[in-house]
């Protein structure tokens, strides 16, 4: 244990007040013996606690929460709030273990009044359970400011989690036998996935972006995404308008504008060429065009979404276009899409690790007589079988 | 140039400087070939000349597509005429050494019949070429497009000259409609009943506009015909122009082919040197400027009001039609929007007459028709027929059939938007109406060839699968239709499908259809209609090995 014996566990432990901080208070008063980790903070109802509450005594160097409330269905309260503590602890425990950090750090139990000796027994295991997992983050391996990067992360995305909870992930029956059925369930990992873990990531992404620029690659490697996670996270904040910034000579957009007299009509032609001068569309930059033609930056946004052309986030040094028109597709295209695709592991539209290429499927270019074929920055390369597209691929760099 | 007679001199110089017998190679160097590699051709071609000094004796023609992309890179020596397909660097110092200086021709380059094993020196003589009648696409071979000098050489502009100077604007509309030019994009529209809809409009700026989007799958001769002759187009579109009273025109076409970007932009600039675009054209003083606009890669920007949204610069969202774009099109002017092929059809009219042309086709299509072979025939490419070919002629006669000894299970016309026609009815011939009629409206000119073993569920899904993908999403008709019926083929062909889902397919294409608001929704169920109607049986039968496991494991 790296910690050794010298390492003792804060523990935070939020009680209810009717039934387990009574329960605490019997087992004071009846001299039950456990280790003093646990700070107490009494709760009129185990439902009122948080993910903030939990989320905040980690970030604030708890190694562990505890939380207790009266036995399911002895609730003091007609809104049975036990039952949301007991959601509220599963999302949690989820969410403590997609970042990375042990969900026993966190536990639930149900203490009553009577049941002072319960208390100091569950004490008595859960204190030397953390022990053995260490401190919060070290026991884990991860380093003090990964572990408050995604702390921060998880906390940012609070509300829009209890919004989620309440939308999507409520269970319909309030019985101990459902919740734990509920909560099991591959339904649950779906949604979690679907709609947390997805938006937890892009709360990462953001978070790392807004503390410098970092490279598509950097990113995977910071946060262990796969490149093809990164790259579909970036397009989404991207239309969200969340990320995109970059440098991009003005003047070079300037004259671009020019050429084009400054009539709102070329804003299309403006658009384009920008995005074929700079690969991608900043969003500064789009600000520049808005004020430069006077178009709202909300008309340009709605070009801009439109079309695949655009695109809002820095696209790879090439472009690879696998054609999936009709006479290529019945002369086996899927197929050698497939190849590309496991080549440089990315899905069409997403942006390789080290932004060396960028997939797309275009529709029919009209060289019908090469198909299947692969375009790789406006050089069309005709005729190709799947095992064919690694040479045709490792001639650019 | 201020007058008829001065393009007349110019034409009568350029021809006195050219010498008819003197060698002259052009090199193919559309789409097609280019990805094949026929730049190294052209190099060596180049380098080949320089090193035995015959830059004077012989020229170099790089040209738009010749037709024939499944034998490419294609090589053409004039004045013999003789065609050599498949020509790699390695060939080049042969050819200017036996063919161009001493007449040889090299036999292992020229075109062998599959079959037979005939041989054919010249491009005449090729089956794919023989059976066409080219007149749009002919001069492809005889022009580099990047040169306005090789047009007048074939005679280009005196269209032009004869309309603004000899014909007043009624009477060029006049010889259009007795021709009865139908457009060429898809719709079939009488180009002639357009033009005078626009013509008697009321306002004074009106607006032509040339569609070179292209978003059809499996359609290139547009590509092919303006990249290799743009100023065919060109003369099309200032006439039309000054039969509607338009001084401004606008061409629309692809982002990403930036060939013919380039050479419809060396086009314009040429014409304009020349007095043939501007102010006060030949000096009949009709005046008439041109711009180009990129589209951005999406299908629905090909339909009239969607192109004309964008060239306003808003994003391509089509609109209701109760008012013709003819009437209110771009900044609500009266605005002619007509296709490639329809704007190259316009000179050749006036040239040689109305009468001369209907000759040409069916009783209601006339004229000749480009058409763009692709999927699984020998002759993939580009082959100009007149209306009425059969399709049994275009498939075997110029395609040369199926490969791999394959037998042929339909052809399908017009893209995501169009529909198949089994091999029972290859002999319905090349026309509008009668393809319409079979539920295979001919689109654009795609045509689609499928072999045996191509699955007809499969081919309708992919194509909704498609247009689910470029549906604007503007009315939900279009957007969620599309999306159901995609889902349901999709179970269909994963051998998911339910008894009542054809059924439910007849009546959601029906809404559909009846229901959205542009042709993109309206046409969107044809592929599937049309193979429902051909290929029951294969939707049945992906349907009954679901429903009877049982009878399967037996």
């Amino acid at each position: 244990m790296a910690a050794g014996p010298t390492f003792e566990p804060r523990i935070l432990g939020f009680l209810c007040n009717w039934c387990c901080y009574a329960g605490a208070d019997l087992a004071g008063v009846s001299r039950f013996q456990y280790p003093p980790n646990i700070r107490v903070i009494r709760v009129m109802c185990s439902g009122r606690v948080d993910p903030a509450h939990v989320f905040r005594a980690f970030s604030t160097g708890q190694d562990a929460v505890f939380i207790g409330g009266c036995h399911l269905n002895d609730c003091h309260y007609v809104t049975h709030g036990n039952y949301d503590a007991f959601a509220m602890v599963y999302i949690c425990k989820k969410l403590l273990e997609h970042i990375g950090l042990n969900p026993e750090r966190l536990r639930l139990e149900w203490v009553s009044a009577g049941e002072g000796i319960r208390f100091a027994n569950i004490m008595n295991e859960f204190v030397p359970g953390i022990e053995k997992l260490g401190p919060l983050g070290k026991g884990e391996g991860l380093d003090e400011q990964g572990l408050k990067f995604k702390l921060d992360a998880v906390t940012k995305l609070i509300p829009y989690i209890k919004l989620v909870q309440s939308e999507r992930l409520r269970v319909p029956e309030r019985t101990e036998e459902a919740y734990n059925k509920f909560f099991t369930s591959e339904e649950f990992n779906r949604l979690f996935n679907e709609l947390i873990a997805d938006k937890l990531a892009e709360s990462q992404i953001m978070a790392l972006l807004r503390e410098r620029p970092h490279s598509a690659g950097e990113i995977s490697a910071i946060l262990g995404l796969s490149p093809s996670e990164v790259s579909r996270h970036l397009n989404v904040s991207a239309r969200n308008q969340n990320v995109g910034t970059a440098a991009v000579d003005n003047n070079k957009i300037d004259l671009i504008i020019n050429k084009h007299q400054g009539k709102a009509g070329s804003l299309v032609q403006v658009l384009l060429e920008i995005q074929h001068e700079n690969h991608w569309l900043p969003l500064d930059v789009l600000d520049r065009v808005s004020k430069k033609l006077d178009v709202p930056l909300s008309r340009i946004m709605q070009i801009v979404t439109f079309h695949k052309t655009f695109s809002l986030i820095p696209k790879g040094r090439h472009d690879v276009h696998v054609c999936t028109g009709p006479s290529c597709y019945v002369r086996g295209s899927t197929r050698l899409l497939d190849k590309v695709q496991d080549l440089i592991g990315i899905q069409p539209g997403e942006t390789d690790r080290d932004a060396k290429f960028s997939l797309e499927t275009g529709n029919c270019l009209g060289c019908c007589n090469l198909g299947p074929e692969i375009i790789v920055d406006e050089k069309h390369h005709g005729r190709v079988k799947p095992d064919k597209v690694k040479d045709v691929l490792k001639n650019y760099e | 140039m201020n007058s008829a007679s001065e393009l007349e001199e110019l034409r009568k110089g350029i021809l006195s400087k050219r010498d008819p017998d003197k060698p002259c190679i052009a090199i193919c160097a559309g789409m097609g070939c280019l990805g094949l590699d026929n730049g190294r051709v052209i190099s060596a071609f180049e380098k080949e000349i320089d090193k035995k000094k015959l830059k004077i004796k012989v020229d170099i023609r790089t040209t738009g597509c010749h037709g024939y992309c499944e034998k490419g890179p294609l090589v053409v020596i004039y004045p013999e005429e003789i065609c050599y397909v498949e020509v790699t660097p390695k060939d080049v110092p042969e050819i200017i050494s036996q063919t161009v200086l001493r007449k040889k021709v090299i036999d292992r380059l020229i075109y062998t019949d599959p079959d037979t094993g005939e041989k054919a020196a010249h491009q005449s003589e090729i089956p794919f070429y023989k059976n066409q009648m080219r007149h749009l696409m002919g001069n492809n071979t005889k022009i580099d497009p990047r040169s306005i000098d090789d047009y007048l050489a074939v005679g280009g502009y005196s269209a032009l000259s004869k309309s603004l100077l000899e014909m007043s604007p009624k009477k060029v509309l006049d010889e259009i409609k007795k021709a009865e030019l139908r457009g060429r994009g898809g719709g079939g529209f009488l180009a002639g009943r357009k033009w005078e809809t626009a013509r008697n409009a009321p306002g004074k700026e009106k607006y032509v506009i040339v569609n070179s989007h292209e978003g059809e799958l499996g359609a290139f001769m547009d590509r092919a015909l303006f990249t290799g002759n743009p100023h065919s187009v060109l003369e099309g579109l200032i006439i039309g122009a000054y039969a509607i009273g338009s001084h401004q025109g606008f061409i629309y076409t692809r982002h990403d082919t930036p060939q013919l970007k380039s050479n419809i932009d060396m086009a314009l600039a040429q014409a304009e040197e020349y007095g043939l675009l501007g102010e006060n054209i030949l000096g009949s003083g009709f005046n008439f400027h041109v711009e180009v606009h990129l589209d951005i890669g999406i299908f629905v920007s090909g339909e009239s009001s969607a192109l004309m949204r964008s060239i306003e610069g808003n994003a391509p969202e089509p609109r209701p039609k109760y008012i013709h774009t003819s009437v209110k099109g771009i900044r609500k002017k009266p605005s002619v929007l007509n296709n490639v092929e329809t704007w190259a059809n316009v000179p050749l009219i006036i040239d040689k007459g109305s009468e001369w042309y209907a000759r040409t086709g069916t009783e209601r299509s006339k004229g000749t028709k480009l058409v763009s072979l692709s999927g699984n025939i020998v002759n993939t490419g580009v082959a100009e027929v007149p209306f009425g070919t059969t399709i049994r002629e275009i498939v075997y006669g110029i395609g040369g059939g199926i490969p791999n000894g394959k037998k042929l299970k339909a052809v399908h016309f017009g893209g995501p938007m169009g529909g198949s026609i089994p091999e029972s009815l290859l002999d319905a011939p090349l026309d509008f109406d009668e393809l319409s009629k079979l539920g295979a409206s001919i689109g654009a000119g795609s045509m689609l060839v499928l072999d045996e073993d191509t699955s007809m569920v499969d081919v309708a899904r992919y194509f909704l699968d498609f247009l689910s993908n470029e549906s604007c999403g503007k009315c939900v008709p279009c957007r969620e239709g599309i999306r159901q019926m995609l889902r349901i083929l999709t179970n269909i062909r994963d051998g998911k499908g339910r008894e009542g889902d054809i059924e439910l397919l007849e009546e959601i294409s029906e809404v559909t259809g009846a229901a959205s608001l542009c042709a993109l929704g309206k046409t969107a169920a044809d592929p599937l209609l049309s193979t429902l109607r051909y290929f029951k049986d294969e939707y049945e039968a992906n349907i009954e090995k679901v429903k009877s496991p049982a009878e399967k494991r037996e």
